[in-house]
């Protein structure tokens, strides 16, 4: 059925942002990684094609250049001296469904190549497992809904085992790390917003044990008599939500209060107190 | 033993890790008393301790063994297809495994804190960038990418199995 969906609204989908960028890897080496335009000058990739070697826009129109990395999610965002993307696309904010189909569009030997999945699993961390039938070249492949909104990047690949009485076998699963989690931070990143106010004054991890905890962001410190403080929060507080966004990385914190308008309300989990509201004012 | 920010902040990290002497937690004492940046400092590290011996490490379910046994009693799947069956109990003990890795690699990573958008990140990556062309002697002018030798080898960037690190951002 979904197959009919994505094939119905194929055309929706902006593989025009899609590009190929050629990373040198060496004298006489280079690989083809894929990157997203995400405005008029950047695109989002995997950090390792950006800090590996010297990444090209494919087509000799000129060396990217290394904006920002985020090293524990894996990303990098490169900027072009030039608005020479005439066709980019913002990272969505929210989570695909369960379930939802997703186009995957990747780099192959000869150009782009697309592919079909869909999601399998929710994983603690945010990111969710994804079946496909092509595996080549969708490392950094962009996933989009079929109404073409940027869902996420492929990430990685993980295995997952199937035993039975008789025989284990594994299957290979296409890791994708959704936009929600990380659109903050390209957005701060690509307008250039700088935050000039106070520190809210916190020290925090992103938090996912997959077990009876729900993931959040683990704060490890809180400056005394900083905003955080004066609204409540206290080391060893786990932040779930932020008004109905689940909160997976520090920086999607980060980024909601340096743009929030309006009262942010926090779902903090604190042990042996439970679940309470913690609310922050615009800072 | 005159003290300054530098000392300070070496036995701030044995006094936190319980290794001081008495000596040295009069020392640091007298010198936080003067010193405001060196007290928060104090605060963050403990602080940090502290949460950091609270985090558990994901524990497998209690009864992972008598469910494993049955399931391969019964030739049921173990991690099957999550669609089909939700997710499998040893799927979930595995994708917890990088996560108590990652809490364990914190303890490393405390000593260098550092906001993930600060100018200090961004200097070490693109210095990434700028030694790496210097290593392929490309032409003066980098805006022209460099010519496609036909000797060129070219690949596709293959996909790793997936990894995900913890980094701790301050803000």
């Amino acid at each position: 059925m979904w197959q009919l969906l994505i094939l119905l609204l194929l055309g929706s989908v902006p593989d025009d942002a899609v590009v190929t960028i050629r990373v040198q890897t060496g004298v006489g080496a280079a690989q083809l990684a894929t990157a997203t335009a995400i405005s008029p000058r950047h695109v989002v990739t995997l950090a390792p094609f950006a800090t590996s070697g010297v990444p090209y826009l494919e087509g000799e129109t000129g060396v990217l250049t290394t904006e920002t990395v985020l090293p524990d999610l894996g990303l990098a965002i490169l900027s072009h001296e030039d608005a020479i993307f005439e066709t980019y696309v913002l990272p969505a904010e929210d989570l695909p469904e369960d379930s939802e189909p997703l186009v995957l569009v990747g780099q192959g030997r000869t150009g782009r190549v697309r592919t079909e999945g869909s999601i399998l699993k929710r994983q603690p961390d945010g990111t969710f497992l994804l079946s496909t039938d092509r595996l080549e070249g969708m490392m950094g492949a962009a996933a989009f809904t079929a109404d073409g909104d940027f869902a996420g990047i492929v990430t990685g690949l993980s295995t997952v085992a199937h035993a039975s009485r008789f025989s284990t076998t594994v299957s290979e699963r296409l890791v994708v790390l959704p936009s929600q989690i990380w659109q903050l931070w390209a957005r701060l990143a690509i307008f250039g917003e700088e935050y000039e106010g106070p520190s809210f004054g916190v020290t925090a991890i992103a938090y996912a044990s997959g077990g009876s905890n729900p993931s959040g962001v683990h704060l490890l410190a809180v400056e005394r008599d900083s905003p955080a403080w004066d609204c409540g929060l206290r080391p060893g507080d786990l932040i779930v939500f932020a008004d109905d966004m689940h909160i997976y990385h520090p920086l999607t914190l980060r980024g909601l209060l340096i743009t929030a308008e309006d009262t942010l309300a926090l779902s903090v989990r604190r042990a042996g107190r439970g679940d309470r509201l913690v609310r922050v004012p615009p800072q | 033993m005159e003290m300054n920010c530098r000392s300070a902040s070496r036995l701030i990290d044995r006094v936190v890790d319980g290794v001081a002497t008495e000596h040295e937690r009069n020392l640091l004492r007298f010198h936080i008393n003067g010193c405001p940046d060196c007290r928060r400092r104090l605060e963050l590290t403990r602080d940090i301790s502290r949460v950091m011996k609270t985090i558990s490490s994901p524990h497998p379910p209690a009864d992972l063994e008598s469910s494993v046994r049955r399931m391969l009693e019964t030739g049921a799947d173990i991690g099957s297809d999550p669609a089909a069956s939700g997710g499998g109990l040893r799927q979930r003990f595995l994708l917890g495994l990088p996560f108590a890795a990652a809490a364990a690699a914190v303890f490393l990573a405390v000593s260098t804190l550092v906001p993930a958008d600060s100018p200090a990140s961004e200097a070490r990556s693109a210095s990434v960038a700028v030694s790496g062309a210097e290593n392929l002697k490309l032409p003066g002018d980098l805006s022209i990418a460099p010519s496609k030798a036909s000797s060129e080898e070219v690949s596709l960037a293959p996909l790793a199995p997936y990894h995900r690190s913890a980094n701790i951002v301050s803000f």
